[in-house]
């Protein structure tokens, strides 16, 4: 199983006029917990929709676990989707939708779909549509968990959650996830809770990937320099610049470094996640939490 | 997939059902009595040959029940669109549940179908349940008097294929509107329409209807003289009557009383949308004075010098069935239509 979760090339989607994905590029191996960050509207969703076939592209080409999106049954059973909001029938009883799933996947796990549920405290008797929000999306989640799938797709699955319950959501989820060797895809728009499960990252910004790759090499190649107003305005040799701002006293760069950084001018400093994020989100570049009167950037 | 969909589908089906086996307990309670009546009071009737008091009475009987049999029949193919077609769809679209039921281990293409086939089954079932019913109870009405055509809408075969012509339809729109109750209401629209447009210009001409053409008769009736009807007979369906001229220019103006006719005191007549009569009709007053032998025998007369000929188009009573079948596969054809386009819909279309 060379294929890889996740493939696109030039993968586009349009609404009337509006781009809401365009022109994406990349690829995630399997095996990863793939975080999909971006703010709202900036094509998560679209994203991870076009990923389970439930959209179809406009432009370029999606490929999942080696083949077109709902291609055929046998594709689709192999991909579990936790849509956003966790869409369930609400006069239907938890039963009825595990029945469903039983019904409609060919490798079903019903022992574990319910013996998941009863250890959440969620009866089966239950109407879908009384449960709270937590229980929706763990039923959500244990529908797509037992289809037994190679990859999981989560469409914002804890974006109604208090913290607590997304805290044991996530939990949940990676215990599962490591459990069965699956991959996955996640959208937030919190850097915190993909620091807290992923292992991989896509940046979505205006409709088009940012940046993607793994978790650890990406903090590994990129730097904070942190330098003096006078320092030169030119970037360093061999690094990219990804944000800059500057206060009062201070020049700060976010930079991605295709080499070993040596900038004798500069204090170098090694990146949050966070911080990466927000640069490459270029909201102002970079949060500086430890400076005080800070001015935008241009 | 199978389980899914009638899952979904059984509570409206329950309701359909309940609906409907409550109109068979009703006709079933009742018609028991129609029959019973008819063998001990019509049927020996014709023996004494004075029918006429016992069948008006007859008639009279379940009027109520009757009226609304077929009010029931004419409306239930629409109410099956309505309530089983039109949400087929929009329901998931509008709840989002169609994320959920799209990324199960089955197509699209295996979700709507079987949905279509399961609308259809029930719908077909409980409609021919209906039909069936409802003909067999009026079918003492019909011994006494038939009046063939004008059941033509709401009984045998028609209101099945109506019916299921009107859920593919509610579950087209659905997909399209993505709303039930918009759904519902084009749905309303729709059906209505294309029933209009069948039953006004298809079905009339479905089967080239036969024509007799014959000399314009006035007839005396019992409140004076109209034009005499041709051929057709009882239960022949007249189409089109109309009265031309030798040259086939049709003469408008009704013929009831007369009416295409303006004679002056002096008797100079003119039939209007033809011409001038060449002889004078012999005028007396009274209400009926068209009903005098010697004025009937002069405003033939007149017709005759005109060669006005009466031409009708009707369909015999022997082509009810074949019509029944015809508009039935009609309309079985454009449900067969529409539920592709369901399929091509939910496929390429959606969400």
């Amino acid at each position: 199983m060379s294929a890889a979760a996740l493939e696109t090339v030039g993968l586009g989607k349009r609404y009337l006029r509006r781009w809401a994905l365009e022109d994406c590029t990349f690829r995630i191996p399997r095996g990863h917990v793939v975080g999909l960050v971006g703010a709202n509207g900036a094509g998560k969703s679209t994203l991870l929709n076009l990923a389970a076939g439930l959209l179809a592209p406009s432009a370029g080409s999606i490929v999942v676990l080696g083949e077109q999106p709902a291609r055929d049954a046998a594709q689709l059973a192999r991909v579990g989707f936790v849509p956003q909001d966790a869409a369930l029938y609400g006069w239907l009883s938890v039963e009825d939708h595990l029945r469903l799933g039983a019904h409609c996947n060919p490798r079903w796990d019903a022992v574990a779909a319910h013996a998941r549920l009863a250890e959440l405290g969620i009866s089966p008797r239950q109407r879908a549509g009384k449960l709270s929000g937590g229980q929706r999306a763990q039923l959500s989640l244990t529908l797509a968990l037992a289809k037994r799938p190679e990859l999981l797709l989560l469409d914002e699955p804890v974006s109604d959650l208090d913290p607590l319950a997304r805290r044991e959501f996530l939990g949940l989820l990676m215990s599962t996830v490591a459990a069965n060797d699956v991959s996955v895809v996640l959208s937030s728009h919190l850097v915190s809770d993909i620091e807290r499960v992923c292992d991989y990252l896509i940046v979505l910004v205006d409709s088009r990937v940012r940046v993607a790759g793994e978790i650890e090499e990406l903090l590994a190649g990129h730097h904070r320099l942190v330098g003096t107003r006078s320092t030169d305005d030119v970037a360093p040799e061999n690094q990219t610049v990804i944000a800059a701002s500057v206060t009062d006293r201070q020049r700060l760069l976010v930079v991605r470094s295709d080499g070993p950084v040596v900038e004798p001018e500069w204090v170098i400093e090694s990146i949050t996640l966070e911080d990466l994020v927000l640069a490459y989100m270029g909201q102002g570049a970079v949060r500086q939490v430890a400076l005080p009167k800070t001015e935008a950037a241009p | 997939m199978t389980w899914l969909a009638w899952r979904q589908l059984r509570t409206q089906a329950a309701v359909a059902a309940l609906g409907v086996v409550g109109v068979l307990v009703a006709l079933a309670v009742t018609g028991p009595y129609l029959l019973h009546d008819y063998d001990t009071v019509v049927a020996p009737c014709a023996a004494h040959g004075d029918c006429l008091a016992v069948t008006s009475y007859f008639q009279g009987l379940d009027s109520q029940l009757r009226h609304m049999c077929s009010a029931l029949m004419l409306f239930s193919p629409v109410l099956f669109g309505i309530f089983l077609g039109a949400p087929l769809i929009a329901r998931e679209l509008e709840a989002g549940t169609y994320r959920l039921a799209w990324t199960q281990g089955v197509t699209r293409t295996r979700w709507i179908a079987t949905k279509l086939a399961q609308v259809t089954l029930v719908t077909a079932v409980l409609m021919g349940l209906l039909s069936a019913a409802v003909t067999w109870w009026q079918h003492p009405f019909d011994l006494v008097n038939s009046v063939l055509w004008l059941n033509f809408d709401w009984r045998d075969v028609v209101p099945v294929a109506y019916a299921v012509f009107a859920v593919a339809l509610g579950a087209l729109l659905g997909a399209i509107a993505r709303r039930t109750l918009v759904a519902m209401a084009a749905t309303i629209v729709g059906f209505l329409g294309v029933r209009y447009l069948v039953t006004e210009y298809v079905r009339p001409i479905l089967i080239a209807p036969l024509r007799s053409s014959l000399p314009f008769r006035l007839q005396v009736t019992g409140t004076g003289t109209e034009a005499a009807i041709g051929p057709p007979q009882l239960n022949d369906w007249v189409v089109s009557n109309q009265i031309v001229t030798g040259a086939g220019t049709p003469v408008g103006g009704s013929w009831e009383n007369l009416g295409g006719f303006s004679v002056k005191g002096n008797g100079k007549a003119v039939l209007s949308g033809v011409g001038r009569c060449p002889n004078r009709i012999p005028v007396s007053g009274g209400p009926h004075w068209h009903a005098i032998p010697a004025t009937n025998a002069a405003l033939q007369r007149c017709i005759d010098s005109f060669h006005l000929r009466q031409v009708i188009d009707y369909q015999p009573a022997s082509r009810y069935w074949p019509l029944q079948w015809s508009e039935a596969a009609i309309f079985l054809a454009l449900a067969g239509v529409l539920a592709a386009g369901c399929v091509w819909w939910v496929r390429r279309r959606l969400p």
